[in-house]
């Protein structure tokens, strides 16, 4: 076989067992590799309605036949888990050298179930998996944790690891890689840490071979050359924290949890300011020419801190708290990732108890005495360490927005910005409808990453502050151009450097595989993958119900900048929904039928796992 | 009867300008007395003979347009690939990456 190993590792804690198993051409191709074979991984190996916490609950790494060829911007990985947030299939995408020494230890994934009773570190070397004792990592900040397995098994072993806030269960927290690359959505930090897992560590010998190496070595050439021009020089320059000032001016700059969308303090948080005064290098994950990594560091008297900055973590330790300070932004989102959490999920719970604080819904007897204001970034800090510790307050925080509500009560979750438990990313959905419409039917919740829905609002394809059935057709075909990008591991940087991406990535697919391959099977591999996406989901409890979007988005207009009174109602969004089943070909009320199942080869899958479909209540 | 076609009138119209074609022009913001029949190409000319650095990364080299990397919405609310837009006093026009997201 080329391309891939055709086998995937599977590693139980609680029995200290491995055993692999084997992954056909089929499924390969069905489901090609990162988030799409991740997802059939998760719909084969978790228990039905398990508890995301529980040991039954599957931890999977999933690389890509685009790893190891050094095919410019391919070395990611999928980390793929029933989330902790959502109770619905969770994946999340990083990158870097790991990706690569992951699928060189002999399988396309790893597949980790069970519990260990002691804190561990799993170390794969090849086919022999170690089951070490990690209790002296334990309380270890993310990078911390890299550098003490670095130094036990030796620099050549590539590291993911959670960090406090995955040990104790932050249900936002991520997993760590290469110096600071993240995991980052929907929880899998918390899944690991859930299983006694500390830190997984890699190395492998076992390189798969390409079937057209020389014709590969042409096309990564000519990509690399793609990749430096004008098709990503956003990236190369500001980076997304560009976006900023950008959205600022259009109104989708969501600010102090989503109660504006334009920010008075933009100038000192933008991407400019940052890149004019903050800005040490550049860094490039493994095999990327691009280099959209923007390290920047503090310029203020306090402790100096350096680390990387995009714009989704610029945007939630920032306008979304209220924060107009660069260097209390830098230090945030440092410690977030040192801590292991995802900077979205952890700032928009935070801005939720902001605004539960300034209505008085949260009074200082709940909050130990704190002032917790929009603006406050001390109040920030402080609270991003009680959330990783479980501390006070931060141990109801530390649950997300959704069951933070839930625990407050009061009416605080008309303004908890979740969708399906997943806190909102810094796109407003008021002003950009189709990103709006996205964000609602997301299988992974309020997602921006796997549709780039966005795309269509900043262009002149729609008019971004109107709704129309339209929207459906657009959102399905970004959702499953996305799951080709997000399962090929390409990085979504470097869509621009296609001319024509389907029928690029087939060519390129064919000789890394062998396998005859057309545009048109790619693009039905990314209808299966969110079909199965959607399929877990269902098996998992989901009812139409769930694609909604938070209360104040259908019920308050936007206040400020060029949007002021815009709004999206109920009805409106209910339209988009139904254009968007319309268009996946499912029933009114979002179920898929035997015939689309037939249509994607996915009836044996299924009905493997019909039986088991009412076995217990869902767990979310 | 005689036909006659309206002669173009001067209009004043704002460059918004973000991301690195700000850094570029070391400005936010320009101001360009331009025909309000004009085109997308002659504000590109304009902006290219204003701020010669950002002619070959921000607007073409042979100044007939702007970069496929930028992207030009009018008012904030338009996204403009005509060539032949007509602008009235006070529009403001802002040009960005075109590479939305992140
Ligand atoms: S463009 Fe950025 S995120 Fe993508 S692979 Fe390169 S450095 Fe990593």
């Amino acid at each position: 076989m080329y391309g891939y190993h055709g086998r995937v590792m599977l590693v139980d804690l609680g029995s200290r067992t491995v055993r692999w198993e084997s992954l056909g051409e089929d499924v390969l191709r069905h489901f090609i590799g990162g988030s799409g074979l991740g997802a059939y991984l998760l719909y084969r190996y978790c228990a039905p309605n398990c508890d995301p916490l529980s040991p039954e609950n599957p931890l999977i790494f999933a690389t890509s036949p685009l790893v190891g060829s050094r095919l410019t911007t391919s070395s990611k990985f999928a980390v793929v888990a029933k989330s902790p947030l959502t109770g619905m299939i969770g994946d999340s995408l990083s990158s870097s050298f790991i990706a690569t020494e992951l699928k060189k230890t002999g399988s396309d994934a790893i597949v980790i179930t069970g519990r260990s009773s002691s804190p561990t570190l799993l170390a794969i070397t090849d086919d022999a998996v170690e089951f070490r004792d990690a209790s002296s990592l334990v309380g270890m900040g993310t990078s911390e944790t890299e550098r003490a397995v670095k130094a036990q098994l030796g620099a050549m072993y590539r590291v993911a690891s959670i960090g406090p806030a995955g040990e104790n269960l932050v249900r936002f927290a991520g997993i760590a890689n290469d110096g600071g690359r993240q995991a980052g959505r929907t929880g899998p930090g918390a899944v690991m840490g859930s299983k006694n897992l500390k830190a997984i560590a890699v190395r492998g010998h076992s390189a798969v071979s390409f079937a057209e190496p020389e014709a590969l070595n042409d096309i990564r050439t000519d990509l690399s050359r793609r990749s430096l021009g004008d098709a990503t020089e956003k990236y190369r320059t500001l980076g997304t924290m560009a976006n900023v000032s950008v959205f600022n001016r259009l109104g989708a700059l969501p600010t102090r949890n989503f109660q504006q969308s334009t920010f008075e303090g933009v100038e000192t948080v933008s991407g400019e300011t940052f890149q004019k005064s903050h800005h040490v290098k550049n860094a490039h994950c493994a095999s990327c020419t691009i280099g959209c990594e923007h390290i920047l560091t503090t310029t203020d008297n306090g402790a100096k801190t350096t680390g990387r900055m995009e714009y989704q973590s610029s945007f939630a330790m920032g306008p979304l708290v209220g924060v107009n300070d660069p260097n209390t932004v830098i230090r945030a989102s440092a410690l977030c990732d040192e801590m292991g959490m995802d900077t979205i999920s952890a700032g928009g719970t935070i801005a939720w108890a902001m605004e539960c604080f300034e209505n008085g819904t949260l009074t200082p007897k709940d909050t130990g005495g704190a002032d917790l204001r929009f603006g406050d970034g001390d109040a920030l800090l402080e609270l991003l360490e009680m959330i990783a510790d479980r501390n006070g307050l931060g141990d109801v925080l530390a649950e997300g927005s959704r069951r933070a509500a839930e625990t407050l009560g009061r009416g605080s979750d008309e303004w908890a910005m979740h969708v399906k438990g997943l806190e909102m990313p810094g796109y407003e959905p008021r002003s950009l409808k189709t990103m709006a419409l996205a964000l609602s039917v997301s299988t992974r919740g309020a997602c921006h990453n796997r549709s780039s829905a966005y795309e269509a609002d900043f262009s002149n394809r729609v008019d971004r502050l109107s709704v129309d059935e339209e929207r459906g057709r657009i959102a399905m075909e970004g959702e499953d151009y996305s799951a080709v990008m997000d399962s090929l591991t390409w990085c979504k940087f470097l869509r621009k450097a296609f001319d024509d991406f389907y029928g690029e990535s087939s060519i390129i697919y064919e000789h890394l595989t062998g396998w005859p391959t057309t545009p048109d099977d790619l693009k039905l591999a990314g209808e299966r993958i969110n079909n199965l996406k959607k399929l877990f989901n269902i098996r998992e409890g989901w009812t139409r119900e769930d694609d909604t979007l938070p209360p104040r988005v259908l019920n308050e207009e936007l206040q400020t900048g060029i949007v002021k009174g815009i709004g999206l109602t109920r009805p409106d969004l209910d339209m988009m929904i139904d254009g968007y089943y319309q268009a996946r070909g499912w029933t009114e009320e979002g179920l898929v039928p035997e015939g689309k199942l037939e249509e994607l080869q996915l009836v044996d899958l299924v009905s493997q796992h019909r039986a088991n479909r009412n076995a217990a209540p869902a767990l979310r | 009867m005689t036909y006659a076609r309206k002669a173009p009138t001067l209009v004043t119209v704002s460059v918004e300008l973000f991301g690195n074609a700000r850094l570029l022009a070391g400005r936010s913001l320009l101001r360009l007395n331009v025909a309000d029949d004009c085109a997308l190409k002659d504000i590109a000319e304009a902006i290219g003979r204003l701020h010669p650095n950002l002619v070959g990364t921000v607007v073409r080299e042979d100044l007939t347009g702007f970069l496929d990397s930028y992207i030009v919405n009018l008012n904030g609310v338009e996204f403009i690939d005509d060539q032949h837009q007509r602008l009235i006093e006070g529009d403001s026009l802002l040009v960005f990456s075109s590479l939305a997201g992140g």
